[in-house]
C-alpha cells in the first residue's frame, strides 16, 4: 500500500517535471509569434532569436483590416504558408497564396505563415501592404534578442 | 471473410480517420476552413487557462477553436455512452502512430508498462492546463503530435511542413513521437501519457463505469484463467493480474480497443452494457 502510494507520487512528479521541461523547451532556430493586421494599430516589435543562421518564425497573422489582398515584405526573407489545401474540396473557399502574397483573405481570418530569415543581422522591418492599391498598412519591427515572441 | 473483416474493423476505421483528418485530403478540417489539425480544428488548446485575459481569454480561445471544441464535446459524449471509441478507432494521430509502430521490429521497441500511466498523465495534464497561468510555462504546440504527424504525412506535398520538420523544434517533435509512438510497444505511449484529450477522455471513461446505460469492455472473472494474453495485447497497459491471478482492467487507461477480447482463449472478455 505504502509502496503503491510512493510509486504513484513518483510518477505524478515525473509527469509534472516532463511538463515543465516541455513548457520551457526553446530552440534558437524556431519561434512562434502572433500579429494583427490593422491600419494605425500600435504594433509591438517581434522579438526573435539572436541566432545568425537560418531561423523560422511561425507567425499567426490575423486580418482585422478591410483589405482582402495582402502582401508581406521583408528583404532577403522567404515566406511560406500551408494554405491552400493540397486537394481543395468543392465546398470550401480558399485564399490564393504566392509566397508572401495573399488574395481573397476574409476579415478575421488567421493566416499561418512561416517567415524564414537567414544570416540577417540587426533589426528588420516587415512591411504589410494592401496589394489592391499598393498602400502600406503597417510596419512591424523584428528585433534580434529579447523575449520570445509569444504564442497565439 | 466476414470474421477477418470483423477482426480488422478497427484498422479500417483508423485508416478512414487518417484519410479524413490528415493531409493531403484533410476533408474534415476543410469544413472549418483549415488544412490540418491546427487553427480552428485544434482540440488541445481551448481549455488551457490563459496567462492574460482570464475568462475573456478562455472565451476567445473557445471562439477561435470552435471546431476543436465541437470535436472534443462529441468525443466526450461518445465516451459517456460507448467508451473511448475516438481514441481507439478514429483518432488519426494515435491511429497513425499505432499503424506506424507495426512496421518496427518488436525487439527495437520500448515497453513503457513499468510506468504508472494515470499518475504521470495527470501530473503532465496539470502543467498543460495551468502551466501558463501559474508561471511554469506554456506547452501548447511544443512537441505536439497533432502538429508533427500531420506535417510529416503532408510533407511530400507542402514545403511549409518540410520547413517546420527541419527546424530543431520539428526534429525534437519527430523524436518525441518516434520514441512514444513508432518505437513504443503498441504505438500508443504518447496517447497514454501525454495526450491531453486522452487524459480528459479517460476521466469520463472512469466516471461512467458505474452507469447502467454505458457500454464497456468487461471481464468475466469466473472464466478468466489468468493466462495473461490480454495483458500482452493491451497497448495502454491497462490490464494487470491481481493476487488471485485474475485480469483486472483499469478504466483510467482502457481505450475500448477490444484487442484483449480478440486474444482471450476463454471468451471471458466482452463489450456491452451488462455483465457478460
Amino acid at each position: 500500500m505504502y509502496r503503491s502510494f510512493l510509486k504513484t507520487a513518483f510518477f505524478v512528479i515525473a509527469g509534472i517535471a516532463i511538463g515543465i521541461m516541455f513548457a520551457n523547451f526553446k530552440v534558437r532556430d524556431y519561434r512562434h509569434a502572433s500579429l494583427v493586421i490593422k491600419k494605425n494599430a500600435k504594433t509591438k516589435p517581434l522579438h526573435i532569436s539572436d541566432y545568425n543562421g537560418r531561423q523560422v518564425i511561425a507567425i499567426s497573422v490575423k486580418n482585422l483590416h478591410g483589405a482582402r489582398d495582402i502582401e508581406l515584405r521583408l528583404k532577403d526573407a522567404e515566406f511560406q504558408s500551408w494554405y491552400p489545401p493540397v486537394i481543395k474540396m468543392p465546398f470550401g473557399k480558399w485564399m490564393e497564396v504566392d509566397g508572401g502574397k495573399f488574395r481573397e483573405v476574409e476579415f478575421g481570418k488567421r493566416i499561418p505563415l512561416y517567415l524564414i530569415i537567414n544570416g540577417q543581422s540587426g533589426s528588420m522591418e516587415l512591411e504589410i501592404i494592401d496589394s489592391s492599391n499598393g498602400s502600406l498598412i503597417q510596419t512591424v519591427h523584428l528585433m534580434k534578442g529579447g523575449s520570445n515572441g509569444g504564442h497565439h | 471473410m466476414a470474421a477477418i473483416i470483423k477482426m480488422k474493423m478497427r484498422y479500417i476505421f483508423m485508416i478512414m480517420g487518417i484519410a479524413l483528418f490528415l493531409p493531403p485530403l484533410s476533408l474534415i478540417p476543410q469544413f472549418a476552413g483549415e488544412v490540418n489539425m491546427c487553427g480552428a480544428v485544434c482540440p488541445r488548446m481551448f481549455f488551457i487557462i490563459p496567462s492574460k485575459g482570464g475568462a475573456s481569454g478562455l472565451l476567445n480561445n473557445i471562439n477561435s477553436m470552435w471546431f476543436g471544441v465541437t470535436l472534443v464535446s462529441a468525443i466526450l459524449l461518445s465516451t459517456l455512452f460507448l467508451g473511448r471509441l475516438w481514441c481507439s478507432h478514429l483518432c488519426p494521430v494515435g491511429g497513425a502512430s499505432e499503424l506506424g509502430s507495426k512496421g518496427i521490429p518488436d525487439k527495437l521497441k520500448i515497453n513503457f508498462s513499468f510506468m504508472n500511466a494515470p499518475a504521470f498523465r495527470y501530473g503532465y495534464l496539470f502543467v498543460y492546463i495551468a502551466g501558463a497561468v501559474i508561471g511554469i510555462g506554456n506547452i501548447t504546440c511544443k512537441l505536439c503530435n497533432f502538429r508533427v504527424l500531420p506535417f510529416l504525412i503532408g510533407s511530400p506535398f507542402v514545403p511549409a511542413y518540410q520547413t517546420y520538420l527541419l527546424t530543431t523544434m520539428g526534429i525534437a517533435g519527430l523524436f518525441t513521437i518516434g520514441l512514444t509512438g513508432f518505437f513504443a510497444k503498441g504505438g500508443r505511449a504518447y496517447c497514454n501519457l501525454l495526450c491531453p484529450i486522452g487524459a480528459i477522455d479517460s476521466i469520463v471513461n472512469y466516471a461512467r463505469s458505474g452507469f447502467g446505460f454505458s457500454r464497456k469492455v468487461k471481464t468475466d472473472q469466473a472464466r478468466c484463467t489468468g493466462c495473461g494474453r490480454c495483458i500482452d495485447s493491451c497497448m495502454v497497459w491497462a490490464i494487470k493480474m491481481d493476487e488471485n491471478r485474475k485480469a483486472q482492467r483499469n478504466d483510467l487507461s482502457c481505450m475500448s480497443c477490444r484487442e484483449c477480447e480478440k486474444v482471450c482463449p476463454e471468451g471471458a472478455i466482452g463489450y456491452g452494457k451488462h455483465k457478460i
